[in-house]
């Protein structure tokens, strides 16, 4: 019996001494606090990197860029105190607030930490133009549109090469003299003037500004962390990172001494990583998380929290600023006939797809979603119409050879969505086999050339201006032999030529008449079909205030107040 | 002590013949899970780490910054000299594996341990109840509920009590972070299983012990049945049970994979599955690794244990 009961007693002495330690592992959250639960852990927290919706809400909560976009996606001054830009367009003069401090010193350790200047700007774009960086910002337009930025990157790629083989005297030589470069067209006049050169008038240059990649990064904290650098940031936004454990939580909180003194709202954010989307309903349901983005929420849940008394004052929606579409290789047979791709629009029975997300989508008409500038809601729109598509098939003279068409495990709707297609298509007698791959093996094979015929994708915004969509997927100049950003490789010169010339107007009314004359002509050629938008549904807590969908941020938790 | 040495050598050579199998996995996989013809597992392996960016010069440079381009021998000669020394990174953060892995095993431990708890708390007197009534129709009714317990596989269990316990009734928590307020319904997941399969083992083992002389001498000495059981046929039905359970123990140290995942148990299960799905080849090896050497050390624990509970047992 002694022996048995001592058992016992030690299994329930070890239970109970190991009790506390689980508790301070993740102390149960109160007061101003804002709970999130999401699926999988931020991609990082560096600004040279932050290029997915999993970091950026939580990168632009650390650091802060010259511009940030107001509640309708304006541009406006945020580190910047006031900007001027020239008249034709290419020089943008910015003058700093003084009062602007990083979260703390990287030598002394001390908080808050030295002032934010303007050497601070011009590293975080030297460091995404560097390619040892392999920042995903290399490859946007906006940054190599400032003067000398293409030669800056050449350089800085030389002296990476001299490096890989250099012995460690060498490397530290060769480090200085990269150290010492910089880009000819950005002008620091001392440390409160900024002046960005473009080679020509760029009317988007103010959104590459407000991306993640421009935000105000410490050269020393960079070069003390080096690649530990994400988990350790220090920048000028409204929250400090408190704990970050790779996808299990994320703690983040509030800056006392960021320089907008209303903001943030909350006292601190805590995420917690690994939350299946099941799991983040029933918290949500339990009053144990603040918000919950139910975008792409199992259908069933998704209606019934809709439906439910309790919350449907407490949900919002807003367009999502995508576009789902079939990408066609223009290149290839049969599909390089606009007649077949004409046909391919009429066949595929768009609403239904639309369907599958549960009335969270809105068939598209061209390329352009809903609330972005320059959409056009009388574009035409190719209709429903099998009898119409097999007309057209007849009258291209296809002969039927089955077609792959690729699209990714990633969400189940590309599964769904594929089948329908396959289904639609086989209706008007055109053969598809379908292949899934993961979403990076599915966007490499489709950036090649005359590689893979069809490809079920999705375009979400960089920034909300039509050049982020029609530019970057319909510009002939986005076509490339190995990573090509124009995966239909649609090119058509007099769309080349209305895209070249927007983007240099700086009438914006003009400008944005460009876009609508382009995408008209693109929709009648047909180089996608057009699937649908999606739309983004939120719901929130009844003490979360100040909650708005923007159109810009998938997430702006500064804003959110916690009353409870 | 030399049969102890023996096992120790044993256990070395059982971790590195594991190293060696998760070294060969991580070309092996790639290779079967590509749909590009002519890239060799190296190339397939940069263009994982690289993610969106794959123009031919990162790649080249992933494949020298993490030795990719060098032959095998050396790549496995560095990748046990990362694992030895705490080098091995993880593919998509800075992380270092084993200090991912040790950073979570406190969460893995008190899950384990309230799982191993519940076993026993049930296993015993279910055990001892039914061993005295072997046969009977109360027996049978127990050994029914025993085998439908030990049979429900736990993602689906787990699903059921957060649904109905957790979410439905509101009696515990539904799931989250790793605090004490969450515990209950994972550690029940585990436990419900666990307990219904000790106490049939249990069962059995007192079984066979009550049939023993020593009992029946007890019994002849005039020893009550209570005492017969609990002090001289429990103890040493207990002994065969030390080996599954030090076994079990592994098991749940090296993380539970399904019942952490659905409850968001922040262990080294979802660690490891985590892994797999973002295709983070050291963390995978990593986990791997850990759950060798836990199961390794819980074999010689139990040898060691046998040992000091049953001095006639020899390690040779």
């Amino acid at each position: 019996v002694r022996v048995f009961r001592r058992f016992l007693v030690a299994c329930f002495c070890l239970l109970v001494a190991l009790l506390p330690l689980c508790g301070c592992v993740a102390p149960v959250s109160q007061g101003r606090v804002l709970r999130v639960a999401v699926e999988s852990d931020a991609s990082t927290l560096d600004p040279a990197y932050a290029y997915d919706t999993s970091s950026i809400p939580f990168v632009r909560l650390i650091y802060r860029g010259l511009v940030d976009y107001d509640e309708n996606a304006n541009v406006v001054d945020e580190v910047a105190a006031a900007h001027l830009v020239s008249p034709d367009g290419k020089t943008y003069w910015f003058k700093l607030r003084s009062d602007v401090r990083f979260h703390r010193d990287e030598k002394t350790g001390a908080v808050p930490g030295r002032r934010v200047v303007t050497e601070d700007f011009r590293y975080a774009i030297e460091r995404i133009l560097d390619p040892a960086t392999a920042s995903d910002g290399l490859a946007l337009s906006g940054y190599r549109a400032i003067v000398g930025a293409d030669e800056y990157s050449d350089a800085c790629k030389e002296l990476n090469k001299k490096m890989d083989t250099a012995t460690e005297a060498e490397k530290s030589a060769l480090q200085k003299q990269k150290s010492a470069l910089h880009i000819k067209g950005i002008e620091l006049r001392g440390d409160d003037e900024i002046v960005f050169h473009l080679k020509k008038a760029d009317a988007t240059f103010f959104n590459y500004l407000a991306l993640p990649f421009a935000y105000a990064v410490p050269k020393e904290t960079v070069e003390k962390w080096g690649k530990a650098f994400s988990e350790n940031p220090n920048g000028c936004g409204p929250f400090v990172l408190d704990e970050w454990v790779h996808d299990a939580w994320l703690k983040l909180k509030k800056n006392p001494h960021y320089f907008n003194p209303s903001f943030p709202r909350a006292d601190a954010i805590h995420v917690e990583m690994g939350n299946s989307g099941t799991l983040q309903i029933m918290r949500f349901e339990r009053g144990e998380i603040d918000t919950l983005d139910i975008s792409s929420a199992f259908p069933p849940d998704f209606l019934r929290l809709r439906d439910d008394a309790r919350w449907k004052q407490q949900i919002q929606h807003g367009p999502m600023m995508d576009i789902r579409y079939l990408c066609l290789n223009n290149e290839l047979a049969p599909l390089n006939n606009v007649l077949v791709r004409r046909a391919m629009n009429h066949a595929i029975d768009r609403k239904k797809i639309a369907s599958f997300l549960a009335g969270r989508a809105t068939v598209a008409r061209g390329a352009l979603p809903p609330g972005m500038p320059a959409y056009s809601p009388n574009l035409f729109q190719y209709s429903y119409d099998p009898a119409k598509a097999k007309a057209l098939l007849k009258k291209a003279n296809y002969q039927d050879k089955p077609l792959t068409l690729w699209y990714s495990t990633r969400e189940g709707w590309y599964e769904k969505a594929a089948q329908s297609i396959k289904a639609d298509l086989a209706a008007i007698g055109m053969t598809i086999n379908l292949k899934a791959v993961r979403y990076s093996e599915l966007k490499a094979q489709a950036g090649k050339r005359k590689k893979i015929h069809l490809a079920l994708m999705g375009w979400l915004q960089d920034f909300p201006d039509p050049s982020n969509f029609l530019d970057v997927l319909f510009n002939s100049k986005a076509i490339t032999e190995e990573a090509s950003q124009n995966r239909a490789f649609y090119s058509n010169p007099q769309v080349d030529k209305l895209l070249d010339a927007a983007l240099t107007e700086t009438n914006r009314n003009k400008r944005l008449r460009m876009y609508q004359e382009a995408e008209k002509i693109i929709v009648d050629e047909a180089p996608w079909v057009f699937l649908h938008h999606t739309e983004r549904y939120v719901v929130c807590q009844p003490w979360i205030k100040n909650y708005s969908i923007h159109p810009m941020w998938s997430e702006r938790y500064e804003f959110y107040g916690v009353q409870r | 002590m030399k049969g102890f040495f023996k096992r120790l050598g044993w256990a070395v050579l059982t971790l590195w013949m594991v190293s060696l199998i998760t070294f060969a996995l991580l070309f092996l996989v790639p290779l079967l899970g590509s749909n590009e013809k002519g890239l060799s597992p190296a190339d397939i392996m940069a263009y994982t780490i690289a993610g969106a960016h794959t123009d031919p010069e990162t790649i080249a440079n992933i494949k020298r910054d993490r030795g990719l381009d060098r032959p095998i021998g050396v790549q496995y000669g560095m990748f046990v000299r990362d694992a030895l020394t705490n080098n091995l990174k993880s593919y998509r953060n800075s992380d270092r594996v084993f200090s991912a892995i040790w950073r979570r095993f406190p969460n893995t431990l008190i899950l384990a341990l309230t799982a191993l708890a519940i076993y026993l708390i049930f296993a015993i007197p279910i055990g001892l109840f039914t061993a005295r009534r072997a046969g009977s129709a109360m027996d049978r009714v127990w050994l029914f509920v025993c085998l439908i317990a030990v049979s429900v596989p736990t993602f689906w269990l787990g699903r059921l009590l957060q649904y109905y316990l957790g979410y439905r009734w509101g009696v515990f928590n539904v799931g989250g972070g790793a605090n004490l307020a969450n515990l209950p319904l994972p550690a029940l997941t585990l436990g419900i299983g666990g307990a219904a399969y000790y106490s049939r083992l249990l069962h059995a083992n007192l079984r066979g012990v009550l049939s023993q002389d020593f009992i029946r001498a007890a019994r002849a000495r005039g020893i009550g049945e209570n005492r017969v059981l609990w002090g001289h046929a429990l103890k040493n039905a207990l002994i065969p049970l030390v080996a599954v359970l030090g076994m079990d123990f592994a098991a749940l140290l090296s993380g539970l994979i399904f019942t952490e995942k659905i409850f968001a148990w922040p262990g080294i299960g979802s660690l490891a599955i985590d892994s797999v799905l973002n295709q983070d080849t050291p963390m995978i090896m990593g986990t791997v690794l850990f759950s060798a050497l836990m199961v390794v050390l819980a074999n010689i624990a139990v040898d060691i244990t046998y040992r000091i509970i049953d001095p006639r047992v020899r390690i040779d």
